[in-house]
C-alpha cells in the first residue's frame, strides 16, 4: 500500500511540475513588466510594440518557457546572478558569462547607440525578451546566489503546513502575499516612488543593480526562523516580506524601463 | 495483477489532471478577452444594441453558455461547443446539436429579432458571443474520419532535463490537444483584465484584420479547420514532441483569438447595422 502511495504521488508531482522554477511565479515578472510598461518614453514603447508586436508582460516569462528547447539551453544558466563576499558578480560556477547580470549588461552594450538598428529584427526582439525577463529575475530574493562565506541564511518555512524552501517561497510569494490581487492592485501599491528616486534607483548599470539587489536582499534571511508556519506571521513579518516585494518589483521595473529607453533613445 | 491495477491507478490519475478544463474553449478568461477585443470594434450603434439587449457588457456575457450547460436541463447544449467538419476539412454539417449550426440559428433570430420575444434574442445574442469563440478553438474542430481531432495524450521533451541539468522536471512529461488549446497559452494571462489581454493579442494590421472578417461562419470554421490539420502533422496521439513546438504554437492559437474577436465585430456591426 505504501508503494502504491508513493507511486501515486511521484504521478501527480511530476505531472504538476512542468511549470515549476520560475522566478516570482510568473506574477511578479508580470507586475514587475507591467510597471516597466508605464515608465517606457513614447519612444521606446513605440519600438517595443514594433519589434515585440505584444505588450511587455506578454514576454515577462517567455525565457523559462523556452529555457527547455534547444537553441536556449545556455540561457538557463541566466536566471540568476552570482556574488561574493566583495559583493564582485562572479558568475555561475565562476563563468562570468553565466550570470543574468552579465547578460544584460552584454545585450544593453550591444544595442544602445543605435547599435540594435544593425541587428536583424528577430535578433532584437529575442534579446528585448531576454531582457524583459532577465532584469527582473536579478531582483527576486531567490535568484541572488551568495557563495558560502556570506553566510546567507535562506531557512525553510511552511505554508498552510507544507514544507516551502526559501526558493520556492519568494517564487510563490506576491500570490502568498496579496491572492485576490490582480494587475493593476500591484501596480497601485507598488509604482510609488517619486520621479527623483526612480532617476536614483535606475542610475549605474546592470552590475551595479545586482550588488544593490544583493546587499538589499541579505537581510530577508532573518525575515523568520527555521520551519515557522507562514500564516501564524506576524503584522511586523508581513510587512517586512511586503516591502521588500514592493522595493524588488519597482526597482526592477524601473530599471527594465530604463535598459529599453536607453536602447531606444535617440 | 497488482501491477494492472497500479497502471489503472496511474493512468486514471494523469488523465483525470490532463482532462481539467475540457470543453471549454480558452477558458472563461479567453472568452473574455474575444468578447473585450470584439467590442473594441463595434460600431456605435451595434455597441448600443448590444447593450440594450444583453442588459449587461459582452465580456460578461461571454461564458453564459459554459453556465448553462451544467444546468441538467440544458445538458443537451453540451455539445453545441464543438462543430464537425467532413473529411475534407468543409463544412457541411446539418446536424441539431453542432456548434456551427446552432450559431447559424442564433444569428438568424438576431437577424429577425423583432419576430421573437426579448429572452430569445438575448439568448441568442450570448450564444453567439461565445459560440464565434468556441468556433476558433482548435481543441473545438472534429474532423470525420479523423480520430486525433477528438483529442489525446501526447509527451514533450524537455531538451534541458534530457541533459541532466535539473531544474526540477522529467524528461518527458504528459500534455493533452485540449490544454494545449484551450488553456496553456491563455492561462498565462488571468493576472490581467480581459481588456488588456485583449488589446494585447489585436496585432494584425488593418489589412490582415480586414481579410480574416470576410466570409460566413462556415467559412471561418473551414479556416480554423486548416489550422488543425496543421497541428495534426506535429501533434498525434502518443508522440513525443520537442518543448519548442508546444511554445510554438502560441502564435496560431493568438492568432485565433484574433480573428475570433474581428469575426465577431463584424458579425454584430452587420446585424445591427
Amino acid at each position: 500500500m505504501k508503494n502504491k502511495i508513493s507511486i501515486i504521488v511521484l504521478v501527480l508531482v511530476a505531472t504538476m511540475c512542468t511549470q515549476s522554477a520560475m522566478a516570482w511565479g510568473g506574477w511578479g515578472h508580470h507586475i514587475s513588466a507591467y510597471i516597466a510598461e508605464k515608465h517606457l518614453t513614447p519612444e521606446a514603447k513605440a519600438k517595443c510594440q514594433h519589434y515585440l508586436k505584444h505588450n511587455l508582460p506578454h514576454y515577462s516569462a517567455w525565457q523559462d518557457y523556452w529555457r527547455h528547447s534547444d537553441p536556449f539551453k545556455e540561457s538557463s544558466y541566466w536566471h540568476s546572478t552570482y556574488v561574493n563576499k566583495q559583493y564582485d558578480v562572479i558568475g555561475y560556477k565562476g563563468d562570468e558569462t553565466r550570470d543574468a547580470a552579465y547578460q544584460v549588461n552584454r545585450i544593453t552594450k550591444e544595442m544602445t547607440k543605435g547599435k540594435y538598428k544593425n541587428m536583424s529584427d528577430s535578433l532584437v526582439a529575442v534579446n528585448l525578451k531576454l531582457l524583459i525577463h532577465m532584469v527582473v529575475d536579478m531582483h527576486c530574493p531567490s535568484h541572488i546566489v551568495y557563495t558560502k562565506d556570506v553566510g546567507a541564511a535562506r531557512p525553510s518555512l511552511k505554508v498552510k503546513g507544507k514544507k516551502y524552501g526559501h526558493h520556492k517561497f519568494w517564487d510563490a510569494s506576491p500570490q502568498l502575499m496579496h491572492p485576490r490581487w490582480k494587475a493593476d492592485h500591484f501596480v497601485k501599491a507598488y509604482d510609488t516612488y517619486t520621479p527623483r528616486e526612480i532617476k536614483k534607483i535606475c542610475k549605474g548599470n546592470a552590475f551595479k543593480w545586482s550588488v544593490q539587489s544583493a546587499q538589499s536582499i541579505l537581510k530577508t534571511g532573518n525575515y523568520w526562523e527555521r520551519g515557522d508556519e507562514f500564516r501564524d506571521f506576524s503584522e511586523e513579518q508581513r510587512k517586512n516580506i511586503d516591502e521588500t516585494l514592493r522595493e524588488q518589483l519597482a526597482y526592477a521595473g524601473y530599471r527594465l524601463a530604463a535598459t529599453l529607453n536607453k536602447i531606444f533613445s535617440k | 495483477m497488482e501491477d494492472i491495477s497500479m497502471k489503472k491507478i496511474i493512468i486514471l490519475i494523469s488523465v483525470s489532471i490532463l482532462m481539467v478544463g475540457e470543453a471549454l474553449a480558452f477558458t472563461t478568461f479567453g472568452h473574455q478577452s474575444i468578447a473585450a477585443l470584439a467590442d473594441k470594434y463595434l460600431t456605435d450603434n451595434a455597441k448600443k444594441e448590444v447593450k440594450a439587449i444583453l442588459k449587461t457588457d459582452m465580456v460578461r456575457a461571454s461564458f453564459w453558455l459554459n453556465t448553462l450547460r451544467k444546468k441538467p436541463e440544458y445538458a443537451y447544449t453540451k455539445d453545441w461547443h464543438i462543430t464537425t467538419l467532413d473529411a475534407n476539412g468543409k463544412s457541411t454539417t446539418t446536424a441539431e446539436n453542432d456548434g456551427v449550426v446552432q450559431l447559424e440559428k442564433a444569428i438568424d433570430v438576431l437577424r429577425n429579432r423583432t419576430n421573437h420575444s426579448d429572452s430569445l434574442v438575448q439568448a441568442s445574442l450570448r450564444t453567439v458571443i461565445h459560440l464565434v469563440g468556441d468556433l476558433h478553438c482548435i481543441a473545438h474542430i472534429r474532423i470525420d474520419g479523423n480520430e486525433a481531432t477528438k483529442g489525446f495524450t501526447y509527451k514533450t521533451w524537455n531538451e534541458l532535463t534530457a541533459e541532466g541539468k535539473g531544474f526540477y522536471c522529467s524528461k518527458t512529461y504528459n500534455s493533452s490537444w485540449y490544454k494545449l488549446w484551450e488553456s496553456r497559452f491563455v492561462s498565462r494571462y488571468t493576472f490581467f483584465t480581459p481588456q488588456y489581454h485583449g488589446d494585447d493579442i489585436d496585432i494584425f494590421a488593418n489589412e490582415k484584420k480586414a481579410e480574416y472578417e470576410k466570409g460566413t461562419p462556415r467559412f471561418w470554421v473551414e479556416n480554423v479547420g486548416e489550422d488543425v490539420v496543421r497541428a495534426l502533422e506535429i501533434f498525434q496521439p502518443g508522440e513525443v514532441v520537442p518543448a519548442q513546438m508546444n511554445e510554438r504554437q502560441e502564435t496560431v492559437h493568438t492568432r485565433c483569438m484574433a480573428k475570433a474577436s474581428y469575426r465577431l465585430a463584424a458579425l454584430l456591426n452587420d446585424i445591427f447595422k
